[in-house]
């Protein structure tokens, strides 16, 4: 009887594994896409698993986990350009590689990029191969950097997913590879990109400068040709670039079919703030966008100001408190979801996004309160307006914050549904 | 606040689902709403829904009873917002049965278009590979390794970064 019994089953699971369905098999592999190393053992079970594990595990090769990249020499030997001499500025580099032709041609597997990935990876595999420790990799990072970025638009590639968190020198002739294959971007879906300076809390003229350009140029090339994008999350800061990057970034969001969530942090160093048309941008995608965030921090001198509207979700505040927040002195919240969308002339404002507010508001208030008690003991004012309910958590910030002084808070009673203290 | 659980079905309305070996069930209508080839079925007595016996078709009736007031997924929403193999207890519990039911619910959930049984019942398989080594899986699936050496070696070669993830 168990014997018929695992003959049953071994011919349920033949017909999913032995490739009669190869979209089940697919589907029951996609869920170990962020265990790699399971799906390793599956490309390694049979020729025909191996066939459905690869485009998972090639999908997003470039990640922060420390091992070795072995991934770009297997994209570099599957590349044969005559005109191209980064193969030659290798060996002067004392780089020689066996490129032996790979099993597969995995470039064309490749869906997700983030050019900070991609950029720390190739120094990572740089620095593997490098004899000479002391030699300055600077020109080689920009030939190996921009030599992937042009295998990946030749070989056909099409992203699902570009993270431009921070920008390498890019070639003149990467951007022209990008005009000529606009399938390199055509099917993007989610897009995110922000200012290193955001995470790193400083402000260069240079970096902002050459970024910026850049980052210009490539916001322009998604605005004209990507039309897929459901998921867009930006972190900027002000700066001379800031409305045009504003402006490419509305005409991004005009230009989208699904668009379905939008993230905004900027980090100002003035009190004045102003979006360049985004806002009017999002009025036009109101029929499919189920989140809109919009954060606004100003920093000065021991003073954090956050202005926030839509369902905000404190993680570049959080961000900011962590580095900073035993400096800070002065906090202040202003959340006021109709503050950018109201408009005069328009009778709509942001009661037009229906949204469920109340899950997201309380999720990014507790953390944001947390954050304040773990990291900011120093505060002496703190004035937290429009917050979503009472909770514990205010008590216990408010306890922990031994030098305050002066103290202004309100929360919205239109999610106080639990029962507050007497 | 509409939350995708609305149906024209009254709740003591009551449809008949026939096995393809003649076992009848009458399930609430608003279930059959829910997914338009239960619905499609809905015939008494000459309609039966082929490919699927009474013993898997109560299983997946019974989960879809115990879901029925589960927000419905719009088609077009992210996979990848959502995927995880994470799986509530019920569920874990429902999928505690024999393997070769498990494979049976995944095929009929596939059949009749039951996308989030479809995508349970596919976790709970993920779930059995995880952390797993290349013969413990083939053990596990009864699959021949029809690498040969030299190939399996190459293999290794390019892909030594994700043994290492």
């Amino acid at each position: 009887m168990i014997v018929l019994q695992r003959s049953i089953f071994f011919l349920m699971a033949s017909k999913i594994f032995m490739g009669n369905m190869p979209e089940l098999m697919e589907k029951i592999l996609n869920n170990l896409d962020k265990e790699i190393h399971s799906l390793y053992s599956c490309a390694l079970v049979s020729r025909h698993w191996c066939e459905m594990s690869i485009p998972i595990i090639w999908r997003n090769p470039f990640s922060d986990y420390p091992f070795e990249p072995t991934f770009i020499s297997i994209y570099i030997s599957s590349f044969e350009d005559p005109e191209d001499d980064v193969k030659s500025i290798l060996k002067e580099y004392g780089i020689n590689i066996n490129f032996q032709t790979p099993l597969f041609r995995y470039v064309r597997f490749l869906e997700i990029l983030g050019l900070d990935l991609l950029n720390s990876e190739v120094d990572h595999w740089i620095r593997i191969h490098l004899h000479d420790k002391e030699k300055d990799i600077e020109q080689l990072k920009y030939h190996v950097a921009n030599l992937l970025l042009k295998i990946f638009i030749k070989y056909g590639v099409t992203l699902s997913e570009l993270k431009l968190n921070s920008l390498i020198e890019i070639k003149p002739e990467i951007f022209y590879l990008l005009e000529q294959n606009i399938k390199f971007f055509s099917s993007i879906r989610v897009l995110y990109f922000s200012l290193k300076a955001l995470k790193e809390w400083k402000y260069d003229d240079d970096f902002d400068r050459s970024y910026c350009k850049v980052l210009v140029k490539i916001l322009k090339l998604l605005a004209r040709n990507v039309t897929k994008i459901t998921n867009i999350r930006v972190a900027l800061y002000d700066s001379d670039y800031l409305p045009q990057l504003c402006h490419e970034l509305a005409l991004i969001i005009k230009s989208q079919e699904h668009l379905k969530y939008f993230n905004f942090t900027c980090i100002l160093y003035s009190q004045h703030w102003e979006l360049y048309g985004i806002v009017l941008a999002l009025k036009i995608q109101k029929e499919t966008l189920k989140e809109i965030i919009l954060e606004g921090c100003a920093y000065s001198k021991g003073t954090l100001e956050i202005r926030t509207s839509g369902l905000y979700n404190a993680s570049g505040v959080v961000q900011i408190l962590e580095k900073s927040g035993s400096s800070l002195q002065r906090f202040k919240l202003l959340n006021d979801e109709n503050s950018y969308f109201y408009d005069e002339d328009d009778e709509d404002n942001y009661s037009i996004f229906k949204f469920d507010k109340k899950r997201h508001l309380i999720k990014s208030q507790s953390l944001l309160l947390e954050t304040l008690m773990i990291s900011c003991p120093n505060i002496v004012y703190l004035c937290i307006l429009g917050i979503a309910k009472y909770s514990t958590h205010i008590l216990n910030l408010l306890s922990s914050l031994q030098k305050l002084q002066f103290l202004s808070i309100s929360w919205n009673d239109e999610f106080d549904d639990e029962s507050r203290p007497g | 606040m509409d939350n995708g659980t609305s149906n024209s079905a009254s709740e003591n309305e009551t449809i008949t689902l026939k096995s393809c070996d003649g076992i009848e069930f009458h399930i609430d209508a608003r279930i059959a709403n829910r997914y338009t080839l239960l619905n499609n079925w809905n015939g008494g007595e000459s309609a039966c829904i082929p490919n699927v016996n009474g013993k898997v078709l109560e299983k997946v009736l019974e989960w879809c009873e115990h879901h029925i007031n589960d927000p419905q997924l719009n088609c077009g929403d992210d996979d990848s917002r959502r995927r995880n193999t994470i799986i509530e207890e019920w569920d874990e519990n429902f999928l505690s049965c024999d393997q070769d039911m498990l494979f049976e619910i995944i095929l009929a959930a596939n059949y009749l278009e039951i996308k989030p049984l479809l995508d349970l019942g596919c976790k709970t398989v993920a779930n059995m590979m995880k952390s797993k080594s290349p013969e413990e899986i083939r053990s596990a699936f009864n699959i021949d390794n029809d690498y040969t050496p030299e190939e399996e070696e190459q293999f290794r070669k390019e892909n030594e970064w994700a043994e290492d993830y």
